[in-house]
């Protein structure tokens, strides 16, 4: 029995030593690997500045470290130049070899290198609109993260629907297919209407919500139909998104809505209203902020107090709307 | 030209380097500062005659630079052209009634940044 204990104490002992000694091994080892990632940006760095100011000067990458430090540098200085100096990165990355090794790394089984190739190539380089697509549809959100990111950078117009499709499927986030639409600019404002008359439930409402952000007041007649749209996800999206876009004209289709059967659906059109500015509307919203649930009677009262209404006698919501306006005065 | 020295205060390096090589090649000198206070100690020192301003920066921010500066008689005059990824109106109308002289936003043109170095130390 004491032969086994010492027996076993020895090959815990022996296997401590051995998880010391990996884990100082790669330490060591990534030391090493971080002094020459250093090393070799320190030798890029000039030649990749020279061609930066327009100098024909030729990269001889030769090892993996040294292109995957010319790609983080010319990436850095593709998101941070415009004009003659990000055509000169342009073209120094598809010379060095770069791009095709973002494309290859957009492809690998590590999800956390797919991501960092994905976003690299959105800041280089030629249109990779059909690569980044179907990165879109990534298994990793990270990967579809860049991948729409990238597609805005590119300002790809072929990326406005599959990026509305995965905003309105909640499969990116948010803010950041948002803001890949802004990067495309106008066509993807375009793009949107249409998924609007005609995209799945979910797209469509995504789609309003996009255009509050990017549209202008000529897309309010759509939206103003899509407030008739049987789905109320569809129907509040579109009540927001009019109210973001400041179309004055839509306030009068819009005061109806404060009788939409689903609450949160009213309590977006009040708020509209108020952001509007619509005067006419402050009968209706009193109204409601007296006598409807609480949420659309809140948001009634805040857009009542905002629009200068005047209230004799007013209930707990428009008191508490008048004390807020006052408090933020 | 040798004679014109100029100051980049920016904290990321290789958009320093990067000022730094354009700067240089037109015959320039440059000294660098990677925050506001580091910026503030050599313009004291150096005098100068331009400064480039990052807005963003740790310990002091570009704002803080310029406001010091112009409170101070002797740098109340130095030419500042801001350079920022803030890119909004209100953020270029803060950036000037701070007292900047230009304002040039990220992604920017190496080009356009020597072009407006050059048209401000023209004008001081």
């Amino acid at each position: 029995m004491t032969t086994q204990l010492i027996a076993l104490s020895i090959a815990l002992g022996v296997v401590n030593i051995v998880i010391a000694g990996a884990v100082v091994l790669n330490r060591l080892v990534a030391r090493y690997s971080d002094r020459r990632y250093r090393r070799a940006v320190e030798q890029v760095r000039p030649i990749v500045l020279s061609a930066i100011a327009g100098d024909a000067v030729s990269l001889g990458v030769r090892s993996r470290i040294e292109l995957l430090a010319t790609g983080d540098l010319l990436a850095k200085y593709g998101r941070n130049l415009s004009g003659d100096g990000r055509v000169h990165v342009n073209e120094l990355a598809e010379r060095s070899g770069v791009i095709d090794a973002l494309v290859r790394g957009s492809q690998s089984r590590r999800s956390w290198k797919r991501a960092a190739c994905v976003y690299r190539l959105g800041d280089l380089g030629r249109n990779q609109a059909e690569l980044l697509i179907v990165r879109l549809s990534d298994s990793d959100r990270r990967v579809r993260n860049a991948a729409a990111r990238s597609l805005g950078k590119q300002r790809c117009t072929e990326g406005v629907r599959p990026i509305a499709y995965a905003f309105g499927r909640g499969t990116i986030a948010r803010a950041v297919g948002a803001q890949a639409l802004i990067d495309i600019g106008p066509p993807a404002a375009d793009a949107l209407a249409r998924l609007l008359s005609s995209g799945p439930v979910l797209v469509q409402a995504g789609a309003a919500e996009l255009l509050g952000r990017l549209g202008t007041v000529s897309h309010s007649s759509l939206l103003a139909e899509a407030m008739d749209h049987h789905d109320p996800e569809v129907r509040v999206a579109a009540v927001r998104a009019l109210g973001r876009i400041g179309a004055r004209s839509a306030a009068a289709r819009i005061l109806p809505v404060l009788g939409d059967p689903v609450p949160f659906v009213r309590s977006a059109a009040a708020t509209a209203l108020g952001a509007l500015g619509s005067r006419d509307a402050i009968d209706a919203l009193t109204v409601m902020a007296e006598s409807d649930e609480y949420l659309p009677a809140r948001a009634a009262a805040e857009s009542a107090v905002l629009l200068g209404g005047r209230f004799p006698d007013p209930g707990p919501h428009l008191r508490e709307a008048i004390r807020m306006s006052e408090v933020t005065a | 030209m040798a004679d014109t020295t100029i100051l980049i205060a920016e904290d990321d390096p290789d958009i320093r380097d990067l000022v730094v090589f354009r700067l240089e090649r037109a015959g320039w000198q440059v000294l660098e500062a990677g925050d506001g206070e580091q910026a503030l100690e050599i313009i004291r020192s150096k005098k100068p005659d331009l400064v480039i301003v990052d807005w963003m920066m740790p310990v002091m921010s570009g704002i803080e630079l310029i406001s010091e500066l112009r409170e101070d008689p002797e740098t109340g005059s130095l030419p500042i052209l801001m350079l920022s990824a803030r890119a909004q109106e209100t953020d270029i109308v803060h950036g000037f009634t701070s007292g900047a002289n230009d304002y040039l936003t990220k992604p920017f043109s190496p080009q356009e940044l020597f072009l407006r170095v050059q048209a401000l130390l023209a004008r001081s």
